[in-house]
């Protein structure tokens, strides 16, 4: 990474949809929901990627080790020893299996980190860990964890491990008006409740679009009355500013992506071209972590499981 | 009663509370300043998100609970943050022994109830901070601890404010006589 750029994230600020609770007996309820959904769709779609391997499954490289390791050179080798049995396993997959499976474990990654960021004060908080490590584990071995080169001089990763063992979120600090999707006023100015229904008329704009729906083709008839739930609609929205925060309001408003500083192996030009090929890869998936960091003197290089920057060993191969 | 009570450690924003102030009713006060990103960025008064929908649950029940900012001037900072958060809420009236002041803080206690979900009597015991600015006296009060803890202050406060006010009474009558 150039100097003076300093430390660089990609981040989720905000989800679509309705605001999640803000906290007590209602964010509960919505984190283990989603928590535990995620968790399913993480299970399902590795019991696909098993599916497709077929015989094969039960050759895969497996985790025969604890998922958190304190000694960086046992983690380093742990790492070095599951790269080279998913080489070898690899020689013998083809392409066309490679290319249904791709999809399916991308999911189960994704889907897993999102459990962890809905569950991680929750009791199935280490079964989202595990899933983590479990489906990032066969990405790295059969897909690679590219570390990207940008710009010429920035090296970039989205590591599951990395990202989602960084226990912090991002809070936006918006300054919004919210109007009353059945009066069109300001919603503390007029008195209807949000969530409770109210009748409303059909009618389309001039655009053709539907006010009960917001479609343009649907089964609404203009002058016909429906029971509609009342709902606040942000608009004016104006951002004042963003906050890195231990636990953000939306659950996955969380980074994704962030600088990578290679320290003097970045400026090796056989490294970088590997980056731009895309054959630069991280190897933390492919062993065990350091465990969570939760930031709790918000050190940003302490993360899971690289050693903190610079000295960072870049195997050439 | 654990609850803190501060005098004119506080003071309200400047702008924040109205010009003529009704003996009956409670004004909600901005408490918070967003400053705008972008070249022309600009501070503005703002109330916290979590008062937003007070006024009209007030009004609901037949409370005197206005905004002090005029329909089209007032700002919202919504902040998402999910970690521990202390409700707080601004409020200015004429005198601390108005009837509508602590129904109006037991009125915000429920509506955090219903937002969160907790029951009636879990909401009152959530830590809560109310900032009173008292007009008549100028007096600035800052009461912070458990939602209960916090009502009870108010009704301590309001109980000295009126043997004070009846004190200043029978002096002034003594004067007089």
């Amino acid at each position: 990474m150039a100097d003076g750029k300093g430390r660089m994230y990609k981040m989720v600020i905000m989800q679509w949809g309705p605001i999640p609770p803000s906290g007590g007996p209602h964010r509960e309820r919505y984190l283990d929901h989603h928590g535990r959904q995620a968790l399913d769709e993480a299970d399902s779609a590795y019991a696909e990627v098993m599916a497709l391997l077929g015989d094969r499954a039960d050759t895969l490289p497996t985790i025969d080790f604890e998922l958190v390791e304190s000694d960086a050179n046992a983690r380093r080798a742990i790492q070095r020893d599951k790269r080279a049995q998913w080489l070898e396993f690899q020689e013998d997959t083809d392409s066309a299996t490679l290319d249904e499976i791709e999809p399916h474990i991308k999911k189960s990654v994704s889907s897993a980190m999102a459990a962890l960021n809905y569950l991680e004060d929750h009791p199935l908080r280490e079964r989202a860990h595990e899933a983590i490590h479990r489906a990032a584990f066969l990405k790295r071995g059969l897909f690679g964890c590219p570390i990207v080169l940008r710009d010429d001089d920035e090296f970039w990763t989205d590591c599951p491990i990395n990202i989602s063992h960084l226990r912090m979120g991002v809070s936006a600090g918006l300054v919004s008006d919210f109007e009353c999707s059945i009066c069109g006023r300001l919603v503390e100015d007029c008195d209807h409740q949000m969530g409770d229904y109210y009748p409303n008329v059909a009618e389309r704009d001039a655009d053709g679009m539907c006010n009960i729906c917001s479609e343009t083709e649907c089964a609404h008839t203009p002058g016909e009355t429906i029971m509609v739930p009342a709902w606040a609609n942000a608009r004016n929205v104006k951002a004042s500013e963003v906050s890195f925060v231990a636990r953000p309001r939306y659950p996955l408003a969380r980074i994704v992506e962030k600088a990578k500083d290679l320290g003097s192996a970045g400026d090796d030009h056989l490294v970088q071209l590997a980056a731009k090929q895309g054959n630069l890869n991280c190897d933390g998936d492919l062993g065990p972590c350091k465990g969570f960091n939760e930031m709790k003197d918000w050190d940003l290089d302490s993360v899971s499981s690289d050693d903190g920057g610079e000295s960072e060993q870049v195997d050439r191969f | 009663m654990t609850a803190r009570i501060t005098e004119d450690e506080w003071t309200p924003l400047k702008g924040a509370i109205p010009e003529t102030v009704d003996a009956d009713k409670v004004y909600l006060i901005p408490t918070r300043i967003a400053v705008q990103t972008g070249e022309k960025a600009e501070s503005e008064l703002c109330y916290t998100d979590t008062v937003r929908y007070l006024p009209k649950a007030a009004r609901a029940n037949g409370l005197p609970l206005e905004f002090s900012q005029p329909e089209g001037e007032r700002h919202y900072l919504q902040e998402f943050s999910a970690d521990s958060e202390l409700w707080s809420l601004g409020l200015t009236l004429m005198s601390m022994t108005s009837d509508w002041l602590i129904l109006t803080v037991s009125l915000f206690i429920a509506h955090r109830a219903d937002h969160q979900g907790w029951t009636p009597e879990q909401a009152q015991e959530l830590p809560l901070k109310v900032l009173v600015a008292e007009t008549e006296t100028g007096r600035n009060i800052e009461i912070e601890g458990r939602g209960s803890e916090v009502i009870e202050a108010l009704r301590v406060l309001q109980g000295e404010t009126i043997e004070r006010k009846k004190g200043k009474t029978k002096k002034k009558v003594k004067h007089d006589g």
